[in-house]
């Protein structure tokens, strides 16, 4: 146990060298390293939960309906719990002890897609949103400076937000445009499957101008790009849902070099029966070099070195979705519905080290960590 | 750090792919429930598509109550036939978009009855033509859209005078065409020795869906877990609501027709079928014999609380009595899934995923 505690203030250091913080008092109560992540509890409650990295727990905290992505403010000290799709829920909780600190809900005719991102100062927080009347994605944004009040909306520039990340300049919001136009009063089905246009827009956060687009070739468009991972450099990874024929061999995940290269990522030897075509998390690991994509479906995690842009490893992992990196090493994590959570390392043989902080939990779809 | 990393590793380390249970039992599960089941749901969807086509064309040809009630028969065995394959969804039910062709629900919105009236006042010409109507918006085909045209408050293929009625009939015939030649289309694909049921019959490190007989059962398995669960959230809860006041039983699957009850009645005796031809838990391990008998019990129990209701469906929601038969229903139907998702599961290896079942 002795060996944790040194352990933990060693992963405190790093992690805030690694953000170029230094450790605050507030930061230094709530943990670093803390692990903040949606959840099913074993009475089939969802929940939001913070898990130090040695597994204890340090707070759950009842959602009012399934959650999607936690987004950690830490200069605030909260993280904010954003609805799954189409729910309408943003929930602002303290990382000390999991209070919740503030409960909001989207505005008439909009709800959430489930992603958020903030600002560099963690002033203003960006949340994807569908206008449903209007057919239309949106990204509505917020002061949490004051009181998280909603100070106004940009256009997403395509159908179907998902995730959004904010480039290294701090002013780019990248954002994943599935393509799919949902309705909430039709639940969670899809209204236009044979005319989905799937977009990856770069958006000027400011303005709401946009700055780039890309649009997949007409024979992929029935490749939804949901989720995204930014690299220290600024390489955009993206990853990809198929609504096409179950058996079609097509590509899942990509990058967005900052000079503007887009390429898909080889997935040789994977077949669809390892992906079933179907990415539920990326992440870049903290040092740039590796990319992982979770396929929930396939039970599976892939990792790709960006290096040669070569799969260098299929991990077993079922029904395994969020996935983060660990500043300061090149380690990415790994949680599941199972209740697993741990880092890959990346040494051949790929290995998944995991512990379980709660027995009979399922791991939601994303993680976040301090 | 470092030493952090490997106490984590030393707790678990999962490289393998997971358990697998018994392949050969698992395969015969899969044999069975295609052979045994789905073709044969499939198929009778098909049989029952062609005779409503039929009494569609008899009814327009001589509208006449003589001609009127056949319709009505046909179309109610049509309504459970889609009840008999509608938690199917995977493989050929999937393709283009025929699920929702066949019966475009839930529709909270009316999207189709809004189509289906501007058709209806344009008198637009393709969708009198089945192969056209077959590439148009899903909602204005189908089952759905068939409910619509024979059941609809605004008038039946006989009432309207002259050319309206005309129409309709015209959209009704070619509605019902397109479906029996899609339910055709479905079911051949399933018949197909060298078709989809070949991947699921033959796993293996080739087959590009399924790498082991477990994938190709957990297929079968979810589809039985599902089908419990659109019966409960989908097609029963909206309508009853938590209360009276929260009921909303206008939006219940062929309601228009009448047919509600008979959906959930048909629903209940599909999954059963399926659950006992494929005999999901018929040669189990001993700590887990009861399941068979505790489903089968449940499944009879569920029956019995339908069919103990003679209202239609929105009055049922709103009598006291037949809400407790509802609420009754719920409750089994919940316990029926989680028997399925959990206990089943379990007995059979197989992991039920949480983010691989409905992922974002």
């Amino acid at each position: 146990m002795r060996s944790t505690v040194i352990d933990r203030r060693a992963l405190l250091w790093g992690a805030a060298l690694g953000f170029g913080l230094s450790p605050t008092p507030r930061l230094a109560r709530a943990g670093t390293g803390l692990l903040v992540s949606t959840a099913r509890l074993p009475d089939r409650r969802f929940a939001v939960v913070g898990i130090e990295p040695d597994g204890t727990v340090r707070f759950v905290t009842p959602l009012p309906d399934r959650g999607h992505e936690p987004v950690i403010a830490a200069s605030r000290g909260e993280v904010v719990v954003m609805a799954r799709r189409p729910g309408r829920f943003l929930l602002v909780v303290d990382l000390a002890d999991g209070s919740i600190r503030r409960h909001l809900a989207a505005p008439d005719g909009r709800h959430f897609y489930g992603h958020a991102v903030f600002d560099t100062l963690q002033r203003l927080i960006y949340t994807t949103e569908n206008d449903y009347g209007g057919g239309r994605g949106v990204i509505g944004v917020w002061d949490a400076a004051d009181g998280y009040t909603r100070v106004g909306e940009i256009e997403a520039h395509g159908i179907g937000p998902h995730d959004l990340a904010l480039g290294p300049d701090g002013r780019t919001l990248m954002i994943a445009n599935g393509g799919l136009l949902t309705h909430p009063d039709s639940g969670r089905a899809k209204l236009n499957l044979s005319t989905m246009e799937p977009a990856l827009s770069a958006v000027d956060a400011k303005t709401g101008a946009l700055l780039r687009r890309l649009a997949l070739p007409r024979e992929l468009h029935q490749l939804s790009i949901r989720h995204l991972a930014i690299g220290p450099d600024g390489t955009t990874g993206f990853g990809m849902q198929y609504e096409g024929p179950a058996g079609d061999a097509v590509p899942l995940a990509g990058t967005w070099a900052p000079d503007g290269t887009v390429s898909l990522l080889n997935q040789e030897p994977m077949a669809p029966a390892d992906t079933r075509n179907y990415v539920g998390d990326l992440a870049i690991d903290a040092t740039g070099r590796y990319l992982a994509a979770s396929f929930p479906r396939g039970g599976r995690v892939g990792v790709w070195d960006l290096a040669d842009r070569r799969l260098i490893g299929l991990v077993a992992a079922p029904d395994a979705c969020g996935l983060g990196n660990e500043p300061g090493t090149d380690h990415l994590w790994i949680s599941d519905g199972a209740g697993a959570i741990g880092p890959l390392v990346l040494t051949p043989p790929l290995k998944r080290a995991t512990i379980s902080p709660i027995a009979g939990l399922a791991f939601d779809n994303h993680f976040a960590r301090l | 750090m470092r030493r952090l990393l490997i106490g984590l590793a030393l707790l678990t380390i999962c490289t393998g792919p997971a358990v697998s249970g018994d392949p050969a039992r698992n395969t015969e599960i899969v044999a069975r429930g295609i052979s045994d089941y789905i073709r044969p749901a499939f198929s009778r969807l098909a049989e029952d598509a062609h005779a409503l086509n039929g009494a569609v064309k008899r009814f327009c040809d001589a509208p006449s109550p003589d001609t009127r009630q056949p319709l009505e028969t046909a179309f109610r065995r049509a309504v459970e036939g889609w009840s008999g394959i509608q938690f199917l969804r995977f493989g050929p039910l999937v393709d283009r978009h025929r699920l929702e062709r066949v019966a475009f629900w839930p529709d909270p919105k009316g999207i189709g009855q809004r189509q289906i009236r501007r058709a209806l006042e344009d008198r637009d010409p393709t969708v009198t033509d089945p192969s056209q109507l077959a590439g148009k918006s899903v909602a204005l085909q189908g089952l759905t859209a068939l409910e619509y045209l024979l059941y609809g408050g605004d008038g039946d293929p006989a009432g309207d005078p002259g050319e309206a009625g005309t129409f309709r009939c015209a959209y009704s015939l070619a509605a019902a065409r397109a479906l029996a030649d899609l339910a055709a289309s479905v079911s051949d694909d399933w018949a197909d020795p060298r078709g989809f049921a070949s991947r699921l019959l033959a796993p293996g490190g080739a087959n590009p869906l399924y790498r082991t007989p477990s994938e190709a059962l957990s297929e079968l398995h979810r589809a039985l877990g599902t089908g419990l669960q659109v019966v409960r959230d989908q097609k029963l809860k909206p309508a009853l609501g938590d209360d009276m006041n929260a009921a909303r039983p206008m939006g219940a699957p062929f309601r228009r027709s009448g047919l509600t009850l008979a959906v959930l009645s048909a629903d209940l005796q599909a999954l059963n079928a399926f659950a006992t031809a494929a005999g999901f838990a018929r040669a189990l391990p001993d700590e887990y014999r009861w399941i068979g008998g505790s489903m089968a019990f449940e499944f009879d129990n569920a029956a019995a609380a339908v069919a103990a209701i003679t209202l239609p469906i929105e009055e049922a929601v709103y009598d006291q009595a037949a809400r407790g038969k509802l609420d009754y229903l719920s409750v089994v139907l919940g316990h029926l899934r989680d028997m399925t998702q959990q206990d089943l599961a379990a007995a059979l290896d197989l992991k039920v995923g949480f983010n691989a079942l409905d992922g974002d």
